[in-house]
């Protein structure tokens, strides 16, 4: 082990310094480089994790914060499921902020750009705590970071629309909350621990002693409604188009690509470490996952069916996408766990790719609205492309990173004997409606056109920067690796949540 | 008999409720955030409960470390201490989001933000 067992520390620190040291700055050049080399580091860091962890005997190990034992000090938990979480939020996070120079730069006053570059530090930490904390109560603090930085990211464009679209995530986020934290006053009223090991430790034997059924379920009933509405579950979901549609387009890619994901890894965690597997089921809170994201599956796809914008249409396959990650959870398996993980890294990469190749196809056509991007992609090659890989990917074609957690997430459902004949179903028509309206972007933008919508062609068209196209390239290529060579990382993932119990 | 007995916890959780459902239906962005603050100051009191035992002092040493019978439980007390942190800052964050969105629209009122901006292009 050795250097590697502090690098959990490092990576959660080390953002945080850079986020300090940004509004010193008057430059937003160096801050934006700055950023770019603490996520080259971060990645460094979280793949030396990664790499210790692979053929380890004990694939993870717990951390004490200041070395001071269980009942006083905070931990830190390290495992494969959290390190190769790292690994991706950290890659996409690079991504957001390197592919989106252009629109950071036309989307935010010269002046707020070091403060926009502080709060990607901030939402960095705070997911990185997410992934990697042992504590309930260091896990709230670290949630209402991630919520004010992430509605200060979408805020820094400033307009109407953000600021309304930021004001109504902020509501509803701080409503998600204030709940969590009642759940936490409960169960650590109920367990006296806030340490994920010991609470469960009680949880188990006050459940195997038949006391405290009803308190311990709705505690655990409200941790999901928390979780559900910062994460944008589908009858929760009301802020996320608003707010991911009107952002700029790095603060779109990293909401939608990391940001709903922390809550939902922060669930998972809530129900592996602390109330365990076998709690979980007898309480029959799984079944109120799988309803919800069956829900969402199709309400989701259906909405965005309707949308005019680009963007928003995005947004709105982003409920339908957390959908299929809840499905997943509600299965009740192993192999739906892991489904639903690989189906977080698989969106991370394909959602943030999406939104990129987005800002710069509206970049090129001048408009928001899909009727007026006829001929986008023959304008800008590489995020017409981007765009066409991202689509197949959240469509489900094969070779991409999405036919592979929807080819598990099927395989994992036969394994449940009972909700095989809904997911299966639901799964073949969520993916119909995938197709029906991504597939019109695809034909518009690749289309011709008539002569006349040729000649007002905006004249301020952008010429797309290097390093806009290199980080598509970089995330194609990682999109096709993650559908072609998914077996060793599954089975990493598999051995996480085995050791996560 | 648990009302009476537990009437702390009985209280934090009607603030909770009154809180909560000023901060789902207000129109007026004011009072919704203070809907949250009813609703996080219900959680405080509920946390502070949670470790107060009657007769028992503050765990401050003055004559030495007497026993552990002598002190009430400080953990709740340090949570919410940084659950007020936390919801101060929220407060700040909405406040000056409201005095920004008042610039732009002229209005505190829900409602009638949502009716202006469904005009408006992104």
């Amino acid at each position: 082990m050795g250097m590697t067992f502090h690098f959990p520390l490092f990576i959660i620190f080390l953002p945080m310094l850079a986020s300090v040291v940004m509004p010193l700055l008057r430059n937003s050049n160096i801050a934006r480089q700055i950023t770019i080399w603490v996520q080259v580091v971060m990645i460094g860091l979280s793949l030396g994790l990664t790499a210790s962890l692979w053929n380890a005997p004990v694939p993870y190990f717990t951390y004490l914060m200041g070395y001071f034992p269980s009942p006083f000090g905070n931990e830190i938990r390290a495992g494969m499921l959290e390190a190769l979480l790292a690994v991706t939020f950290s890659t996409v996070l690079l991504f957001s902020v390197l592919g989106t120079g252009y629109d950071t730069n036309k989307d935010i006053i010269p002046g707020k750009r070091p403060l926009f570059y502080c709060m990607i530090n901030l939402l960095n930490t705070s997911l990185m705590s997410l992934v990697f904390t042992n504590d309930i109560f260091t896990a709230y603090v670290f949630i209402e970071v991630n919520t004010l930085a992430a509605c200060a990211i979408v805020a820094t464009k400033e307009n109407k629309d953000t600021l309304k679209a930021t004001l109504k995530y902020l509501l509803l986020s701080v409503m998600g909350s204030g709940l969590f934290l009642l759940s936490t006053a409960f169960l650590y009223a109920i367990t006296g621990h806030l340490l994920m090991e010991p609470a469960r430790e009680v949880i188990s034997y006050l459940v195997q002693d038949g006391h405290y059924h009803f308190p311990l379920t709705m505690t655990m009933l409200l941790f999901i409604v928390s979780m559900a509405v910062k994460s944008a579950l589908f009858p929760f979901h009301t802020w996320l188009p608003d707010a991911h549609g009107s952002a700029t387009t790095a603060a779109s890619a990293l909401l939608s690509g990391l940001v709903l994901k922390g809550y939902i890894v922060m669930l998972m965690k809530m129900l592996y470490r602390v109330y365990g597997l076998e709690t979980v089921a007898a309480l029959g809170v799984f079944h109120v996952l799988f309803f919800f994201g069956i829900t969402g599956m199709i309400a989701g796809s259906v909405m965005a069916c309707f949308q005019t914008k680009l963007k928003r249409l995005i947004a709105y396959s982003s409920v339908a996408q957390i959908g299929y990650i809840f499905v997943g959870m509600g299965l009740d398996t192993q192999g739906g766990f892991t489904a639903a993980s690989y189906h977080i890294i698989a969106h991370a990469f394909t959602k943030s790719m999406l939104f990129i190749a987005a800002g710069a196809l509206i970049a090129a056509s001048g408009s928001y609205n899909i009727a007026d991007m006829t001929g986008a992609a023959r304008k800008n090659k590489m995020a017409g492309i981007a765009f066409t890989a991202g689509a197949l990917s959240m469509v489900g074609i094969p070779l991409f990173a999405g036919f592979v957690s929807k080819f598990y997430l099927a395989g994992a459902a036969v394994q449940g004997q009972t909700s095989i004949w809904i997911t299966m179903p639901v799964l073949a028509v969520s993916t119909f409606l995938n197709g029906l309206y991504y597939f019109p972007v695809l034909i518009r933008i690749y289309s011709k056109g008539d002569g006349a919508s040729a000649s007002v062609a905006p004249a301020c068209k952008p010429a797309p920067s290097f390093s806009a196209n290199f980080t598509l390239v970089c995330l194609m290529a990682a999109n096709i690796a993650l559908g072609i060579f998914f077996t060793p990382l599954l089975s990493a993932l598999e051995k996480g949540f085995v050791w996560l119990g | 008999m648990g009302l009476i007995t537990n009437f702390y916890e009985a209280t934090a959780m009607i603030l909770f409720g009154i809180g909560f459902v000023t901060l789902l239906l207000q129109k007026n962005l004011i009072k919704k955030i203070i809907g949250l603050n009813i609703m996080d100051s219900a959680i405080f009191l509920y946390l502070a409960t949670t470790g107060y035992i009657t007769g028992r002092g503050a765990p401050i040493i003055i004559d030495g470390i007497v026993y552990q019978d002598a002190y009430v439980n400080p953990l709740p007390s340090a949570l919410v201490m940084t659950g007020i942190v936390v919801a101060v800052s929220i407060t700040a964050f909405a406040l000056a989001l409201s005095l920004k969105l008042y610039e732009h629209y002229g209005t505190l009122d829900m409602d009638k933000i949502a009716l202006m901006s469904r005009g408006g292009d992104v």
